[in-house]
C-alpha cells in the first residue's frame, strides 16, 4: 500500500465530514449554476427571434426570464463564493496544489463571471435606456460569460479526473512536489472537451425542460379557463422551450455516448464501477439496473443486453472490457455509482423522448399534444432532468474515489484535519437549505403576482 | 514578478471594499425611520421599480445591478490569492477557519437580506425589516471580518484575536460609512448642481484618502502573505503559470473595464 492510501485508511472518517459538506454546497450550488448557464442561452434565443421576427411574445418571455435569471445569479454568486472558501478551507491540501498546476481556469473563470454579471446588468437595465439592436447585442456576452464560466470550471473538474500537464514527485515526508508543469496542457486535458460539451448541454437542456415543464403546468391548470391571447403565448413559449430541449437531448445523447467511450478507455475504474463490470469480460453486456454486490464482486439482478457494453464503448461486439478486479480493491469508488450512472441514462433517453413525442404530436396537428398526459410528462421531464445533472455528477466525483486528483492525491490527504469542521458539516448544509428554500419561494411568489398580460 | 502578483492580488480587495462600503451604507440608510427626503442631506429623487416613492426604491437602482458585480470583487481576490500564492493556503487554513467560515456566513445573510429586499415581492413589514436587519448586519459583518482577517495576517498572533484587532475594525466601519455617505451626496444630488459638485469631490477625497490607508497596510505586509509564517516568495506559484496570468490579465481587463463602464454609465443619474 502506498503511503498516501495507508493516510486514506487512516483518516477516512475525518474526511467523511469534509466529503459530506464539500458535497452538500456543491449538490445546491450546481441547482443555481445550471440554470446561471442555461437561462442566458434561452433569452438570446427567444430575444433574437423576437427582434428579428418582430414578435412581442417572444420579447415578453426574454423579458419575463430576465427575473429568475437575476434571482438565481445572486443565489448562485452567493454560494459560488462560499464554494471558493470552502475549497481552500476544506481540501488546503488540493488546493495548494492545484494552485500550482491548475489555477488557469480558475483566474480565467473570475473574468467570465465579470462579464456574466456585468452584462446581466446591462441587459437588465437595458430594457429602456438601449436601442433595440444594442441591447440584443447585450445577450451575447451574457452567453459567453455563463457558458466559459462553466467551460472553465469544468476545466479543474476534468483535471482531478485525468490529470496531465505535470510531473508528480514525493518527497520523504510524503509531500507533493509538482515539477515540468504545463499550464495549458494541464488546463486542456484529455478529459476536457467530453465534460465539457456534455456538462454544457446537459445545463441547456435541463433549463429549457423546466421553462417547458413550467409552461406546461399553467396551460394544465388554466385548461378550461385560459384566455385564448394567452393561451396562444404559452403554447408558443412551450414550443420554444420544447424544441430547445429536443435539440439539447440529441446532444445529451451523442455527448454521452462520446463521454461513455472516452471512460472506457481512459478512467477504466470508474467505467467499470459505472457499468458493473468485475470481471475481464469480451462480449460484455450492458447491464440496466441491479445491485453491484460488494461481497461477492458481482452483479445482482438487473436486465443485461448481450454484447451492448463492448458495442458501444469500442464499437466491436467482441472487444474486451476491464472488470474492478484489474485494479487493488482499496483503488475501488463506491458501486453506487452504478445506481447514479444508470438513473442518468434511463433519464438521459426519456428525456429525449417526452419533447420527441410532444413535437411530433404538435405537428401532426394533434389534439393530445396538450393532454393531460403529455403536459404531465413533460411537467416530470424536467424534475428529472435536474435529477439525471445529480446523478452525473455523482458519478464524476465519486467514482473517481479514493481519488482528488486521479492517481495523484487522495481526498483524505487533500482534508484539513482540523476537527471545527465538523461543525460546518452541519451549519452549511442547513444554509444552503434554507437558501434554496428562500429562492425558491420567491420565484414562486414572483411568478403568482404577476401573471401573464392578455 | 511576485510583487506585481501581490498588488494584483490585493487591487480586487481593495475594490470589493469600496463598493461593499457603499452597499454597506445604503443598508444603513435603508433603516432610516422616514423617507429620505427628510433626511438633512436630501434632494433625493426617488424612482424605480421596487417600493415607488420609499427609501428602498431609491437606492434599488443602484444597488441591485451592481451588487453582482460587487460580489465578483471578491471572488476575484480569493481566486488570486489561491492562484498566485497556493502554498499559502494549508497555513490561512489552518490558522483562520473558523473566521474564513464565520465571512461565509456573515455573507450568505447579506445575501438573505439582498433576496427579501430587492426579489422578494409583496412581503409584510415583518419580512421587510427582517430583510433590512440581514442586509445591515451582513453588510457590516462581512465587511468588518474581512478586515478583521487582513489585520489578523499582519498581526502575528497566529489563529487568537490580535490586540488593537476591534479598533482597527470599528476604524474599518467608520472608513466605510464615510465612502457611503460622501457617495450618496453625489449620487442622489440634483444633476449639475453645485451640491452634486461638492459630493463628488468629497467622494474623491475619501477615496484616495482610503487608498492611501490600504495601501500603507499592504506596504506593511510585504514581503509575507501571513506574518510571520508565510513569505510571499515562498507561497508563490510556478513562473510559467504566473506569466500566462499575466497576459491573460490584460486580456481580461481589457474585455471587462470596458463593460463595467456601459454598465456604471446606465446606472448614471447625473
Amino acid at each position: 500500500m502506498s503511503p498516501a492510501l495507508a493516510v486514506a485508511t487512516s483518516t477516512t472518517a475525518q474526511a467523511m465530514y469534509g466529503r459530506v459538506l464539500m458535497g452538500d454546497s456543491l449538490g445546491f450550488h450546481i441547482i443555481f449554476a445550471l440554470f446561471g448557464v442555461g437561462i442566458p442561452l434561452l433569452i438570446a434565443l427567444a430575444h433574437a427571434i423576437a427582434y428579428f421576427k418582430k414578435d412581442n411574445d417572444f420579447l415578453l418571455m426574454a423579458r419575463r426570464w430576465s427575473f429568475p435569471l437575476g434571482l438565481l445569479f445572486v443565489t448562485g454568486a452567493a454560494s459560488g463564493i462560499i464554494i471558493s472558501l470552502q475549497l481552500n478551507l476544506v481540501w488546503p491540501a488540493f488546493m495548494s496544489f492545484a494552485g500550482q498546476v491548475i489555477s488557469l481556469p480558475f483566474f480565467f473563470e473570475t473574468f467570465a463571471f465579470f462579464i456574466e454579471a456585468i452584462f446581466l446588468g446591462i441587459y437588465i437595465y437595458g430594457w429602456d435606456k438601449l436601442s433595440k439592436g444594442a441591447h440584443l447585442l447585450a445577450t451575447l456576452p451574457l452567453v459567453i460569460g455563463s457558458t466559459a464560466s462553466a467551460f472553465f470550471i469544468t476545466s479543474a473538474n476534468a483535471f482531478m479526473n485525468d490529470p496531465s500537464g505535470v510531473t508528480v514527485t514525493r518527497d520523504a515526508s510524503g509531500t507533493l512536489i509538482a515539477s515540468a508543469i504545463h499550464p495549458w496542457q494541464a488546463m486542456f486535458g484529455p478529459a476536457l472537451f467530453h465534460e465539457a460539451v456534455h456538462s454544457i448541454i446537459s445545463y441547456y437542456l435541463t433549463t429549457a425542460l423546466v421553462f417547458a415543464g413550467i409552461y406546461a403546468w399553467h396551460l394544465w391548470k388554466m385548461k378550461r379557463t385560459m384566455h385564448a391571447t394567452r393561451e396562444r403565448y404559452i403554447k408558443k413559449a412551450l414550443m420554444f422551450t420544447g424544441i430547445v430541449g429536443f435539440i439539447m437531448a440529441i446532444g445529451i445523447i451523442i455527448s454521452g455516448d462520446d463521454s461513455g467511450k472516452y471512460l472506457a478507455s481512459n478512467q477504466p475504474i470508474k467505467f467499470a464501477a459505472a457499468e458493473g463490470i468485475f470481471h475481464d469480460t469480451t462480449h460484455a453486456p450492458l447491464i440496466i439496473g441491479g445491485h453491484a454486490d460488494d461481497a461477492d464482486d458481482r452483479m445482482q439482478g438487473g436486465i443485461e443486453v448481450p454484447d451492448a457494453l463492448s458495442e458501444l464503448s469500442y464499437g466491436r461486439a467482441d472487444a474486451s472490457v476491464k472488470g474492478l478486479e484489474d485494479y487493488d480493491h482499496s483503488l475501488w469508488p463506491p458501486l453506487y455509482v452504478h445506481d447514479a450512472f444508470d438513473t442518468m441514462v434511463v433519464i438521459g433517453f426519456l428525456i429525449f423522448g417526452i419533447p420527441c413525442v410532444f413535437l411530433i404530436l404538435v405537428w401532426l396537428r394533434k389534439r393530445s399534444a396538450y393532454s393531460s398526459v403529455m403536459l404531465w410528462a413533460i411537467m416530470i421531464s424536467g424534475a428529472l432532468a435536474i435529477v439525471a445533472v445529480e446523478c452525473g455528477w455523482i458519478l464524476t466525483e465519486v467514482g473517481r474515489q479514493p481519488y482528488i486528483i486521479k492517481g495523484i492525491m487522495t481526498t483524505a490527504e487533500a482534508f484539513n484535519p482540523d476537527p471545527s469542521l465538523n461543525v460546518f458539516a452541519y451549519l452549511f448544509p442547513s444554509a444552503y437549505l434554507a437558501l434554496f428554500v428562500l429562492t425558491i419561494w420567491i420565484l414562486v411568489r414572483h411568478v403568482r403576482r404577476n401573471p401573464l398580460p392578455l | 514578478m511576485i510583487i506585481e502578483a501581490f498588488i494584483i492580488t490585493v487591487i480586487p480587495l481593495f475594490v470589493y471594499l469600496i463598493f461593499a462600503s457603499i452597499e454597506a451604507g445604503a443598508s444603513l440608510f435603508l433603516l432610516w425611520p422616514r423617507p429620505l427626503e427628510h433626511f438633512s442631506w436630501g434632494d433625493f429623487k426617488v424612482q424605480g421599480t421596487v417600493g415607488k416613492g420609499s427609501v428602498l426604491g431609491a437606492f434599488a437602482p443602484y444597488i441591485s445591478p451592481l451588487w453582482e458585480v460587487t460580489n465578483v470583487f471578491l471572488v476575484t481576490f480569493v481566486v488570486c490569492v489561491f492562484t498566485f500564492f497556493p502554498k499559502a493556503v494549508p497555513v490561512i487554513a489552518h490558522q483562520f477557519l473558523t473566521l474564513i467560515f464565520i465571512i461565509a456566513v456573515a455573507f450568505a445573510v447579506r445575501i438573505v437580506g439582498t433576496l427579501l429586499l430587492f426579489y422578494a415581492e409583496g412581503l409584510g413589514r415583518g419580512a421587510i425589516a427582517l430583510g433590512k436587519w440581514c442586509f445591515f448586519i451582513g453588510s457590516f459583518a462581512t465587511l468588518g471580518l474581512l478586515g478583521l482577517l487582513c489585520f489578523e495576517t499582519l498581526s502575528g498572533v497566529g489563529s487568537g484575536i490580535a490586540q488593537g484587532a476591534w479598533s482597527f475594525v470599528v476604524a474599518l466601519w467608520l472608513m466605510s460609512l464615510a465612502i457611503a455617505f460622501t457617495f450618496f451626496r453625489w449620487y442622489f444630488a440634483k444633476p449639475k448642481s453645485w451640491r452634486a459638485l461638492g459630493g463628488l469631490v468629497l467622494f474623491l477625497i475619501t477615496l484616495v484618502f482610503f487608498k492611501w490607508v490600504f495601501f500603507t497596510f499592504v506596504a506593511a505586509l510585504w514581503p509575507y502573505i501571513v506574518y510571520p509564517s508565510v513569505l510571499a516568495t515562498a507561497a508563490f506559484t510556478s513562473p510559467a503559470l504566473a506569466g500566462i496570468m499575466f497576459g491573460s490579465l490584460i486580456i481580461g481587463l481589457i474585455l471587462v473595464v470596458p463593460a463595467l463602464v456601459i454598465l456604471l454609465y446606465l446606472m448614471r443619474r447625473h
